[in-house]
């Protein structure tokens, strides 16, 4: 099944931001023990953050963050039957919400305030909330079952073993079947298809009206390209940025980052929010549409399978130009620390981020859309944690489970049956 | 070139042939006046120019935060020192990433008043001794003594440079080398052990495409009139220095072991227990690193570093969890070898701890003494370094794919304790209760300066009052 992500931003009563702030905390203070939404029960939720973003477009805006399995409508009534009140609470600090007890309208509230997401990873593609959970208790049995079988050297009847102890376990029958695909069709969004269809169409159609029309056709392009990559090499020697300020004298404020860490840490993954001014004109605009869509692309081409770009310990992250697109809205949901997670930006992945942040004000300067920019790494950490805003509410369905792990249980069910050669057999015994 | 002359001495020696060494943490009096104190100290401290191995005695000193704030460096200055430096390492977030629990401690709590620690090498008892009683004397007017510890290395043979710690393990052995800096000096390492200065010395090119890492400076009203620092850079030549203490309840340990390592009929094995205890660590008692020498077949001891795990990829000699493999995963941290190393060099410290307390002539009895290891390490970069490879590598759960286990030896952010996986033919064996038997007893950080930025600390006319 598809897992798709909404960003839902809605205008908060000014007069109510503090209100909200301290309800929003008390449920995120204690995840575990609060009673307000009942989690548990929303079983194709994976991720969740609520946050308060003070200066919005017009005012202070509550900003939704979900990533769950199948329809956002779906997910949306599945939320509202199971919070209603919770969302009554949340959302009657919003200017434009009077609804009480009422799942429909409180559905149709929530999809008209949904923005567009511009980029949407996946690490784990197609495995659904309750599938992880279930692979993880399947890999946990098999483990308790591993520590009672005595000392033996043939991997073969080693598997043999745990076939037999999975087929007799009443619990763990749905394990006898395969876990379902995930084309790569279903993967693809709609506006990708359309888009290569579209360059497709733009570069060989002219085909069709001869040779000699098509040349002129691709010299045009050619023309237009080298004008706006001028444009932009133009661009980056001369935009402001916080390379020009020795690193030491540019550390955000230490207020800030208390605030911000005081929530890290807690579990072994983390959050990141954040949003970034986006370089003002046109040409900055459509630059990082580009961009925004190629990453997300190529995300879904060919990082699906638990790794971004070398990264493997994203478990979703979004991009959303907001607010006209004078904004670059940030969501990450990752495993270890902060420090952690820019490092391995830095040392795997830096050319895509500064690609798309090279287009918000101040990055450290870049030179041809991806060089430069995040491979200066102190400036690029201080310009992170600048940007970077405090998450009043995140909700983790899977806590102890990093995005290594989650893959290793599908792995582990992946060849439960069927014939396994021997190197492969060696490999599949090595996941535990 | 490294400006050695500028240099304290610790930072490119760990001076093995000084064994005895004390280590003073200081506050300076309310009241007092600490500049005589330290113009005289700037003329004793040891450089690593005039460091020679026949020398009977050595001393190095490092401030904290809050030292720098009580000699009178200016808000803006200040200001530009690290955040980590400044909440240190008791800080209750840092406290929560790295797995601490400072309320625990002893020394170094979040309202500790230490400013100074002064670090004193001897090469026998006495001439340590005597150092001791002068600088104590001499800090008598102006300081209040917090904490002292006192420290003996254990040479494995008399006269070698492998020392052990109390568990009995040669320790120190995984030493970076300074890229440019003696390479006539370099030990036989494992791929990716030259490392650029700047990772573990300020003022110079660090592992990030040659970049500088980040240095203290000067603003107003700190001025430099008499020009001791080059363009107002307080950090140059100096670095930073995590300390830690770290109690070793040895019988815990060694009981543990044998625990786990009986026989069916419960008699003790001994050969287990030495088995068992190589994969926690991932090297024998005497250094050898199981990744290559998994049934301790002998090795040249010059080569107790000279290995990689890219052929131990799936930990069957090395566990993929045990101590050395957390500490410095080499090729292993990524996917990619390659990749691995250039990620694993970002992240490397210079480690000059020592142990404290007497050595236990029977491992397994107790004998209500107190010991452990001072660790002490040198980065340039804290956040980046110490506090990283603490968080990612030691204590973090799912290391290299892991479900819920820390570090054997030194314990983590785990759900449930002691869970330590050794992956074996045709499947892992998964041990419970290998728990930890170290415990942190406090910890701080310090800046070490350069000796320029020693002198200028020590003048008042360059300061604000």
């Amino acid at each position: 099944m598809k897992q798709r992500g909404l960003t839902i931003l809605s205008p908060i009563d000014g007069s109510q931001v503090q209100a909200l702030d301290r309800l929003l905390r008390s449920v995120g203070d204690d995840i575990e023990h609060q009673t307000l939404i009942p989690f548990g029960k929303l079983t194709l939720l994976h991720f969740a953050s609520w946050l308060i973003l003070e200066d919005g477009l017009h005012g202070p805006e509550l900003i939704f963050e979900s990533n769950f399995d199948g329809d956002a409508k779906d997910f949306l009534r599945e939320l509202a039957e199971q919070a209603l009140s919770a969302l009554d609470q949340i959302y009657g600090h919003c200017t434009d919400y009077a609804l009480h007890g009422d799942v429909d309208a409180t559905v149709r509230y929530l999809l008209a305030h949904v923005v567009y997401t511009d980029t949407f990873y996946v690490s784990c593609g197609g495995f659904t909330a309750r599938q992880i959970v279930q692979e993880n208790e399947l890999r946990n049995r098999i483990e308790q079952f591993l520590a009672q079988l005595p000392p033996n050297e043939d991997p073969a009847s080693v598997r043999r073993s745990i076939q037999q102890f999975v087929a007799n376990d009443p619990n763990l029958q749905w394990a006898r079947d395969p876990a379902p695909s995930y084309t790569l069709f279903e993967r693809m969004r709609v506006r990708d298809l359309v888009v290569v269809l579209l360059v497709i169409t733009g570069l060989l159609g002219p085909l069709a009206l001869g040779g000699k029309i098509w040349g002129i056709w691709l010299g045009i392009v050619f023309f237009v390209l080298l004008t706006l990559y001028g444009i932009l090499r133009w661009k980056e020697s001369t935009d402001s940025s916080i390379s020009n300020t020795p690193v030491e004298d540019s550390q955000p404020d230490p207020k800030k980052i208390e605030q911000l860490v005081s929530r890290e840490n807690r579990l072994p993954q983390n959050h990141l929010f954040s949003i970034t001014p986006v370089k003002p004109g046109i040409f900055r605009f459509g630059l990082l549409k580009v961009v925004l869509a190629l990453i997300e692309f190529r995300g879904r081409v060919t990082f699906y399978k638990g790794s971004l770009s070398g990264i493997p310990s994203i478990h979703f992250a979004r991009w959303a130009m907001i607010h006209n697109g004078k904004h670059l809205l940030f969501l990450s949901n990752f495993d270890g620390s902060w420090e952690h997670y820019l490092g391995e930006f830095i040392d795997q992945a830096a050319e895509g981020l500064t690609a798309v942040w090279s287009n918000a004000v101040n990055f450290p300067r870049a030179s041809n859309l991806i060089q430069g920019g995040a491979r200066d790494e102190q400036r690029f950490k201080d310009y992170a944690r600048g940007m970077q805003l405090y998450s009043q509410l995140w909700y983790n369905a899977y806590p102890p489970l990093s995005v290594v792990n989650i893959e290793n249980n599908a792995a582990i069910r992946a060849g439960l049956w069927g014939e396994l050669e021997s190197n492969a057999l060696d490999e599949w015994l090595r996941r535990f | 070139m490294l400006e050695t002359d500028d240099i304290q001495g610790l930072v490119l020696s760990g001076y093995a042939s000084q064994r005895y060494a004390a280590y003073l943490f200081l506050t300076i009096r309310d009241m007092a006046d600490p500049n005589p104190w330290l113009v005289s100290m700037s003329s004793q401290v040891t450089g690593a120019a005039n460091f020679d191995r026949n020398r009977k005695t050595s001393i190095n000193i490092a401030f904290t935060y809050k030292g720098l704030v009580r000699l009178g460096l200016g808000q803006r200055t200040l200001a530009t020192f690290p955040l980590e430096f400044m909440e240190d390492m008791s800080d209750l977030a840092r406290a929560q990433m790295l797995g601490d629990e400072p309320k625990k401690w002893e020394w170094g709590k979040p309202g500790h008043r230490i400013h100074i620690l002064l670090m004193l090498f001897g090469r026998d008892r006495e001439s340590l001794s005597e150092l001791l009683a002068e600088e104590r004397k001499a800090s008598a007017g102006i300081a209040d003594e917090e904490l002292l510890i006192e420290s003996e290395t254990f040479p494995v043979a008399p006269g070698s440079k492998l020392t052990h710690e109390h568990f009995g393990f040669v320790d120190g052995l995984a030493q970076p080398d300074i890229l440019g800096y003696r390479p006539e000096k370099y030990g036989a390492n494992g791929p990716g052990n030259e490392i650029s200065p700047g990772e573990f010395i300020l003022g110079y090119e660090n592992e990030y495409f040659g970049q500088v890492t980040a240095s203290p400076h000067l603003h107003a009203p700190d001025v430099d009139q008499t020009n001791l620092l080059r363009e107002g850079d307080l950090g140059r030549n100096g670095t930073y220095l995590v300390a830690r203490q770290m109690e070793q309840d040895v019988p815990g340990f060694w009981e543990m072991i044998r625990a786990q390592s009986k026989r069916p009929d419960g008699t003790p094995d001994l050969e287990a227990e030495e088995a068992l205890a190589a994969k926690i660590v991932g090297r024998w008692r005497d250094g050898t690193p199981i990744a290559v020498s998994p049934d301790h077949n002998g090795i040249d001891p010059n080569q107790l570093n000279n290995f990689g795990f890219a052929k131990d990829a799936h930990g069957y000699n090395c566990p993929l969890g045990a101590h050395i493999r957390r500490v410095n995963p080499r090729e292993t941290v990524l996917a990619d070898p390659t990749d691995s190393i250039t990620t694993v060099k970002r992240h490397r410290m210079i480690r000059r701890g020592r142990p404290y307390g007497s050595l236990m002539t029977d491992r397994y009895t107790p004998d209500g003494q107190k010991r452990g290891l001072l660790f002490l390490s040198l980065n340039a970069n804290i956040e980046r370094q110490f506090e990283f490879l603490q968080n990612a590598w030691v204590s973090s759960p799912n290391f290299a794919g892991l479900y819920d286990e820390a570090d054997p030896m030194l314990g983590g952010r785990t759900e449930t304790a002691g869970t330590f996986t050794v992956p074996k033919c045709p499947v892992r064996e998964r041990r419970i209760g290998v728990t930890t038997h170290v415990t942190v007893k406090g910890g701080a950080y310090f800046f070490m300066p350069g000796l320029a930025t020693l002198r200028y600390l020590s003048t008042t006319q360059n300061r604000s009052r």
